[in-house]
Parts: structure tokens; C-alpha cells; sequence
């Protein structure tokens, strides 16, 4: 009666939004009399076809199952993999090597405030150039070495890119001085900047 | 000596993760059964997905046992296992369509009538008029009586988020249900109450 009465209200347009017909609980009531699995009861564990399955399911041999694979994440691992080696290699290039590679700054003492001579090379190593100074007495330094002979030599990458060689042979001197050691090849010229110069004439 | 230590050793831990399987199996096996027949029209094809729910549980048992619910774990496993079926069946369907309009000409054929005098059979018709992810929450609430956290995990979502169209699921149940004519007041054997 109470529901027929709420229908026909509801028919009239006098009906709230909160006014249903049929409550959550007795909904469900229904919804669980219609359970699909209520009716035939289903087989419990005990069945044959259960313990079939079990015994079929014990003899399966285990194979590895491999976690799927996202090709999202893969793809992410690849650009992170790529930014992170572009990144090292950067750092490495930087760290070691030299981006002015026409001239070598030849200090005259262990101090990045002592005199300097800048001195252009053309080619082979850049040690050669700085130790021409010191031969020819353009750099003298009598706490380093007697004037005209040529002290030991150390290269180091200064912050302008440029190869600063200075009078020691102390494997820390770079490092003291907040520089980065040059790569222990020295300094090689690449093939474009090479043909560059020839081309030039390599009047520097 | 050292290999065959060895060897024992994994034997045992073979024999330990057959028993906590085997146990499992026991367990669930009846409740993994009524998931899969509420959610497929036969119940050969509700059994085949058991079968294959299984054997996967048994493939991945370390996963299994280490969950804290097998259970949801299980359902969850059959839950994709009927969606990859649902898939197959369909492709197969298409091809037979495309068969069938080949050699006949009167049509598909018509879906089973529901006797709508049965409050049960309205119900029942109401449930399959909502979407696919109304049907699943009303299913794991109502019929596995599933926590709105374990209904989360099944479905792989928030909690809250279950809760709110838990609510809205409802509420479309009740308008189909009302909208077919269903009164619940009546008792199952169709009279009123």
C-alpha cells in the first residue's frame, strides 16, 4: 500500500529527490535472491571436478612468467638512460678537456694570480709550447727553476677552457687550485679545427 | 653432499608452497566458482575461467601467499582472466555475425525474454542495464560482501573513489529497477507482501 501510494505520487510530481520507492536494503534483498550462484548450489571442494582440477593444476609444471612489460616505462627508462649518459658525458668533456684548443696559457708560478704567458700551438703537444717560454727566458721564475732551463710541467683545464700548463710536478696542483686536471693524452686537436687551420695557414 | 642439501632443501619448499596452495584451493576454491558464474552467462565457461585462475594462482604462488587476502587476490586474477575471455568471445562473435549474414537472411537471433512478473528476473535485468563498472561494484558489495577497501583493491582504485560510485551505482540500480516496475514488496514466489 505504502509503495503504491509513493508511486502514485510520484506519478503526480509529488515526490522528493529522496522519495524511492524501494529502499537500498530491500533492493539488495531482491538482488540477492536472484544470486546467479545461489541456484543450482554450486560444488564445493569436495567434488570430483574440484579435486580433479587440483590434481591437474599440482602436476602443471612451473614455468617462469615474466612481469609484463610497459612500453611506457620502457621508454621512460630509455630517455632517462639517454639524458643521464649525455649528462656523464658532458661532465667527463668538461671536466678534462679543453674548449679554447688554439692557445695554452703557460704560468709563471703555482698561482692562478702569477704572471702568464699566453703562447699559440699549432699542433703535438701543448707542453712543447709553454717549455719554448720558459727556454727562451719569456717566463722565469728563480724559486722554480735557474733562468733559461725548463721546470716540470703540469696541465690543468682553467675555467675559460683554456689548457693552463704550470711549473710543478705535483699530481694535486690542479685540485689545490680548483681546477680540473687536463685529460692525460693532453690536449688533441680535432680533425675539423686541424683542416681549419691548414686552411688558414695556420698564421696564428 | 652440498648438492644434495641443496636439492632436499628445495623439495621441501616445494612440498611447503603445494601445501599452502592446496590450502588456499580449499579455501576459496567455492568462492573464486560463484565470482565467476555471477559474471558469465554459462557455467562451463565460469568453470574454465576457475581453472585457469587457478593454475595461474599456482604459478604465482609466492605472490599469492605472500598477499594478505587471497581471496581478493583471486578474484582480482579472475576478474581479467573473464575480461580476457569477454575479448575472445567477442572477436569470435564478429566472425560468426559476419558468417551468418552470409547464409541467412532473417536476422540475429533475439536475446532470452525475462519473464518480467519475477521481481528476481527485474532485478536481475536491471543489474545487466547498468555499465560495466556499476555491475562490478554492485556485484563485489552485494554478493561477495566485499569491503569498500577490498572492492579498491579488486577494481585497482581508490577507496573513496568506490564509495562514490558505489553510491551512484545504487542509485542507478534502483531507478532501472523502479523504471522495469520491480516492488519489492512482493515475497519470491510473486505474491505481495
Amino acid at each position: 500500500m505504502a509503495v503504491a501510494l509513493r508511486r502514485l505520487a510520484r506519478l503526480l510530481g509529488l515526490g522528493d529527490r529522496g522519495d524511492h520507492l524501494v529502499d537500498d536494503n530491500d533492493l539488495f534483498d531482491v538482488l540477492r535472491r536472484a544470486d546467479p550462484a545461489a541456484r543450482p548450489p554450486l560444488p564445493d571442494v569436495s567434488h570430483p571436478d574440484a579435486q580433479q582440477l587440483l590434481t591437474r593444476i599440482l602436476q602443471t609444471p612451473r614455468t617462469v612468467v615474466s612481469p609484463k612489460k610497459r612500453p611506457r616505462r620502457r621508454w621512460f627508462v630509455l630517455i632517462a638512460l639517454v639524458g643521464v649518459t649525455t649528462g656523464a658525458t658532458w661532465v667527463v668533456i668538461h671536466r678534462s678537456s679543453v674548449s679554447d684548443s688554439r692557445n695554452v696559457a703557460c704560468y709563471r708560478d703555482l698561482s692562478l694570480n702569477s704572471d702568464i704567458v699566453v703562447v699559440p700551438f699549432d699542433l703535438g703537444n701543448p707542453l712543447e709550447a709553454c717549455r719554448q717560454a720558459w727556454e727562451s727566458g719569456e717566463l722565469q721564475n728563480r724559486k722554480v727553476t735557474p733562468a733559461g732551463s725548463e721546470p716540470p710541467l703540469t696541465r690543468c683545464v682553467l675555467p675559460s677552457g683554456l689548457l693552463g700548463i704550470f711549473p710543478s710536478d705535483d699530481v694535486d696542483l690542479c685540485a689545490r687550485l680548483g681546477l680540473d686536471a687536463a685529460a692525460p693524452a693532453g690536449f688533441r686537436p680535432s680533425a675539423p679545427w686541424l683542416a681549419g687551420r691548414a686552411g688558414r695557414g695556420a698564421g696564428l | 653432499m652440498g648438492v644434495f642439501r641443496k636439492e632436499a632443501v628445495i623439495r621441501l619448499a616445494e612440498l611447503e608452497a603445494q601445501l599452502v596452495f592446496e590450502s588456499i584451493f580449499g579455501d576459496h576454491y567455492e568462492a573464486v566458482l560463484a565470482y565467476a558464474i555471477r559474471r558469465t552467462p554459462q557455467r562451463v565457461d565460469a568453470q574454465e575461467a576457475v581453472a585457469e585462475t587457478m593454475t595461474i594462482a599456482w604459478q604465482r604462488r609466492e605472490l599469492l601467499c605472500a598477499h594478505d587476502n587471497p581471496r581478493i587476490w583471486l578474484y582480482a586474477t579472475t576478474k581479467r582472466v573473464l575480461a580476457n575471455h569477454r575479448r575472445g568471445a567477442s572477436r569470435r562473435t564478429a566472425l560468426s555475425n559476419k558468417l551468418v549474414e552470409h547464409q541467412c537472411t532473417d536476422g540475429p537471433i533475439p536475446d532470452t525474454i525475462i519473464d518480467l512478473d519475477n521481481d528476481e528476473a527485474i532485478i536481475s535485468q536491471a543489474l545487466e542495464m547498468l555499465s560495466d563498472r556499476d555491475q562490478e561494484l554492485i556485484r563485489l558489495d552485494v554478493f561477495e560482501g566485499l569491503s569498500h577497501a577490498e572492492i579498491a583493491e579488486v577494481l585497482d582504485c581508490r577507496e573513496a573513489q568506490v564509495r562514490s560510485r558505489l553510491y551512484r551505482a545504487r542509485a542507478c540500480l534502483r531507478q532501472a529497477y523502479e523504471d522495469q516496475g520491480g516492488d519489492h514488496s512482493r515475497t519470491s514466489d510473486g505474491k505481495r507482501s
